[in-house]
């Protein structure tokens, strides 16, 4: 999505916005797009947040993947005992078969 | 017991070059990688198949594998593909459990303005990063988008992979892939609002 003219810089509304914002989390913005996007969260209650939220939920996201790989070597389900068994055996005929 | 660590010699670390026993394998990291895959798709069947894989995929290149991450975190690597492609596979899903009014297409009236307003959260942002509660509610709206929507929320924003990178392996364009973002994301702040900051 671009923004090419002055009366695109100046009508961008919250459908515009919201989709320019989650832009930004992906690539730079041009400097119309900018521009527009600041225009229009000086006077808009609900982009403003839309964007703070988005921030948190990759925040939040980043830090709970990283809270998993953590624990994923201490806690949590274990294989059955009967998919563990199927596992082992599919491994030993790969292995098994492995002319190296 | 198991090193894990980088900092530890390189001696401790298990060789996998080496003809190891794919039993040690499953005995030491079948737990692990089995524990992650659930966490992503949810349901036992597919998360031991998707271990299974790994550890297939994690033989047949044991000779690639240089050492130069854990052992675990090199298997993970390769668990997180297979989940892509699982994704990929399962295709488009209608977005059950998530609010159809989130959705950009329905969000916004003929004029461009919100049809409901964003509400607002409250300005503790860094309690919820260390809140286990508020992430079983974070997995739980993840775990409720379709396939198509979760493989680039996973890609780009748990993996932090690069969007040119993400358009190779999803096979998208970028124009698609910005999309299924901006939907995903919707659709999660939407989700996340429902159930924890305004749930009654």
């Amino acid at each position: 999505m671009s923004l090419k003219n002055l009366q695109q810089i100046l009508t961008l509304a919250c459908d515009g916005a919201s989709r320019l914002i989650s832009e930004q989390m992906d690539r730079e913005l041009s400097f119309a797009e900018r521009l527009a996007l600041r225009l229009h969260t000086l006077g808009c209650r609900n982009c403003p947040r839309f964007m703070r939220q988005l921030g948190l939920l990759r925040t939040v996201a980043r830090r709970r993947e990283q809270a998993l790989l953590e624990s994923v070597r201490q806690e949590g389900p274990k294989l059955s005992g009967e998919a563990r068994t199927r596992i082992r055996q599919t491994l030993r005929k790969a292995s098994e078969s492995d002319s190296s | 017991m198991m090193a894990e660590s980088s900092d530890m010699p390189q001696g401790n670390v298990p060789d996998l070059a080496a003809p190891t026993s794919p039993d040690e394998w499953v005995k030491e990291y079948g737990d692990a990688l089995f524990r992650y895959a659930l966490a992503k798709v949810s349901q036992v069947p597919l998360a031991e198949d998707l271990v299974q894989e790994t550890f297939l995929a994690a033989w047949q290149g044991r000779e690639a594998y240089a050492g130069s991450a854990s052992p675990l975190t090199w298997m993970i690597g390769i668990l997180r593909h297979k989940i892509v492609d699982e994704f990929r596979r399962q295709g488009r899903v209608a977005t059950a459990g998530l609010d159809p009014e989130a959705e950009p297409a329905n969000a916004f009236t003929r004029r461009g303005h919100w049809q409901r307003p964003i509400g607002h959260w409250p300005r503790d942002p860094q309690s919820l990063l260390e809140n286990r509660e508020f992430w079983e509610v974070l997995d739980r709206c993840v775990d409720k988008l379709p396939a198509n929507l979760a493989s680039v929320f996973q890609l780009r924003e748990i993996e932090q992979v690069d969007t040119n990178s993400l358009c190779g392996q999803l096979e998208i364009s970028p124009a698609n892939a910005s999309v299924r973002l901006y939907r995903a994301r919707a659709l999660l702040r939407r989700c996340l609002e429902m159930t924890w900051f305004t749930a009654e």
